[in-house]
């Protein structure tokens, strides 16, 4: 482990100095879009009920991309937080389930240009890391009427990106996959109330998680289409929850369309002249 | 390249086979909806030792009654009375049309409390009323509180009123007689005015897993006394119960129980200590059940109730009469 840690370090300076030995100076601009998708949600969460609820889902979301400092032509970051509300209701339509949680992810990616078809494509894969808090809110439940849902989760995530004209306008489409490994999350025993943990039993509520109990997968097909100063993001959000701890199971699943508007900028400073050979090295082009 | 594909084709089918976790799904008719009622208490409820019942016997008793052309009326009564087996005010199956409830617990015993009676030959209509109490000093300067349901709270700035106004009579009567439960905070709220050091109040253990004898470790659980210059009463007490003292209001009994300066006069309290939960059929129906244990300081169930120290009843005649024995052996006991 710490030799894996020597090495991983070791190989971030070696490019940071590659960096700062070609005397380059280098801007890295920001790529922020605040976006709103809506679309269909699903919900089963044992704990609340054994049956499917479905309806819409929302979120407000913001989502930065930026080269990396140390190697910004290899490396990219990202980070990404929303704010999710969903509706949900059973098939007698009686009873309903709205879901609440906010999301906050990082990650940062090795990128490279491949050249697969004949179209230069950029692709990045590395680690990320999510605090996810939220909860699913059941109007009929009696003294069990919520499910919270906490994690802190690492992971991979991966992207393919495209820059293309059509016409004078760029296009910046990509597709963005998340898939934590491993992490914390929160969960209730079997049939426990959260009385009991009010009450101080704080015994088994975070648990390890792993692919056989906790599988979190998001992707995202976005086209980020530059329309002067001003990007306007268009795409498909899809997440998946599955979880199964303390014979509880939640299923979750949306599948939004999103429409967003950011821009890009960069961080100059006042008092320092920029260098005519200054490159300018984006995240997402 | 193709290295890649296929580590990516890799990962999905990984990801893909790893996020069905099993739900466990029930056909949205008679038989399903019988089936998930059956297993849902089969997996959840908490007591099947406790009242020696036979849950898979249960189920071949009822299970021949759903035919696939029943009315949704004739399988809410086999459901019912399927649930009525288990003899537990706190199980409950809710229907757009009805709600079943076992009512034997308490309707096949005395009542032993007349509002109306107390009001009129004991408070002669005249007694004082904060958020959820009613209080008032009884002619032989004994004070009378009744709480009639802990689903009211009541708050401490209201305790103290009342308290501070009882604080010169002799002792204290509570009459928790009718009071259905509520909220267990409702409880803690009041039971600290009674107690003066931290106290060890009972036990709470849930269910861990879907078996008959999946169960935590019980949790012990305590309350402290109302601090920042509350009124904290420590003369005697009196508790007045009856069967229809259920639920929350069982628990406050079981816990006062414990209690050196408390007696409990009336009878037999009507159960229930169990904390319900409640979970769905296919076709929205719901049903509450009992999915956690709560155990008394000494770690003894008070499911099927809470015997008084001094057993009283109240017969027709007392009622005629104008007559609560049990209010009267109560102040008798405080003066």
């Amino acid at each position: 482990m710490r030799a894996a840690r020597v090495i991983v370090i070791a190989g971030l300076l070696a490019s940071a100095l590659c960096v700062r030995a070609a005397g380059l100076e280098v801007i890295r601009p920001v790529t922020s879009t605040f976006y709103y998708a809506v679309g269909s949600a699903n919900i089963t969460d044992t704990y609340l009920t054994h049956i499917k609820y479905g309806g819409w889902s929302m979120a407000l979301g913001y989502e930065r991309w930026q080269a990396m400092g140390f190697n910004p032509r290899r490396w990219v970051m990202q980070l990404h937080t929303s704010v999710n509300a969903w509706h949900t209701v059973n098939p007698g339509g009686n009873i309903t389930i709205w879901h609440g949680s906010v999301n906050v992810q990082w990650g940062m990616m090795r990128r490279w240009r491949i050249r697969p078809l004949g179209a230069y494509l950029s692709w990045g894969v590395g680690p990320m890391t999510r605090l996810c808090l939220g909860l699913n809110y059941d109007t009929a439940n009696g003294n069990n009427p919520v499910a919270a849902k906490a994690s802190w989760t690492v992971g991979a995530e991966a992207f393919v990106a495209k820059s293309l004209r059509i016409g004078r306008t760029q296009v910046d489409a990509r597709w963005v996959t998340t898939l934590p490994v491993t992490g914390v999350l929160f969960s209730p025993q079997y049939a426990e109330l959260y009385y009991e943990i009010y009450l101080g039993d704080h015994r088994d509520l975070a648990h390890w998680a792993y692919w056989g109990n906790y599988v979190a997968w998001d992707n995202q097909v976005i086209a980020d289409v530059h329309l002067g100063g001003t990007i306007v993001s268009i795409g498909y959000r899809q997440t998946l929850l599955s979880t199964h701890v303390s014979h509880l199971t939640t299923r979750m699943t949306s599948h939004a369309l999103s429409i967003g508007v950011g821009g890009e900028w960069m961080s100059l400073r006042p008092r320092q002249e920029v260098s005519a050979q200054a490159q300018i090295i984006s995240a997402t082009y | 390249m193709k290295k890649l594909y296929s580590a990516i084709f890799l990962l999905l089918a990984v990801i893909s086979l790893s996020s069905c976790h099993h739900v466990e799904e029930w056909d949205n008719d008679p038989k399903g909806n019988f089936e998930a009622l059956w297993t849902i208490m089969d997996q959840h409820y908490c007591f099947f030792a406790e009242k020696d019942v036979d849950w898979q016997a249960v189920h071949g008793q009822y299970a021949p009654f759903i035919r696939d052309d029943i009315s949704s009326r004739q399988l809410f009564d086999v459901c019912s009375q399927m649930l009525d087996q288990l003899k537990d005010g706190h199980v409950n199956l809710a229907s757009w049309f009805d709600v079943s409830y076992y009512r034997a617990w308490w309707a096949d015993y005395p009542q032993d409390y007349n509002e109306r009676l107390i009001q009129e030959h004991y408070l002669h209509f005249k007694w004082l009323s904060t958020n959820g109490i009613e209080y008032a000093i009884l002619p032989q300067n004994v004070g009378y509180m009744r709480y009639a349901s802990f689903d009211r709270g009541v708050g401490e700035g209201n305790l103290d009123v009342a308290l501070r106004y009882l604080a010169y009579t002799s002792g204290l009567v509570i009459d928790v007689r009718d009071n259905p439960g509520g909220s267990l905070t409702h409880v803690e709220t009041l039971v600290r005015r009674f107690i003066t050091q931290p106290q060890r109040v009972g036990y709470m253990q849930h269910k861990k897993g879907p078996g008959h004898d999946d169960f935590a470790q019980p949790f012990a659980y305590d309350y402290a006394p109302a601090g920042d210059g509350h009124y904290l009463w420590t003369k005697p007490v009196v508790l007045l119960t009856n069967r229809s003292t259920f639920s929350a209001a069982n628990n406050f009994v079981s816990i006062m129980s414990h209690l050196p300066n408390v007696t409990i006069v009336g009878a037999r309290t009507g159960g229930g200590s169990g904390m319900p939960m409640t979970l769905e059929l296919p076709c929205g129906w719901t049903v509450r059940f009992s999915s956690v244990r709560i155990l008394d300081a000494l770690g003894h169930s008070a499911e099927s109730g809470v015997d008084p120290d001094i057993a009283v009843t109240q017969t027709d005649e007392d009622v005629l009469a104008g007559r609560d024995p049990i209010l009267d052996r109560a102040i008798a006991e405080l003066q």
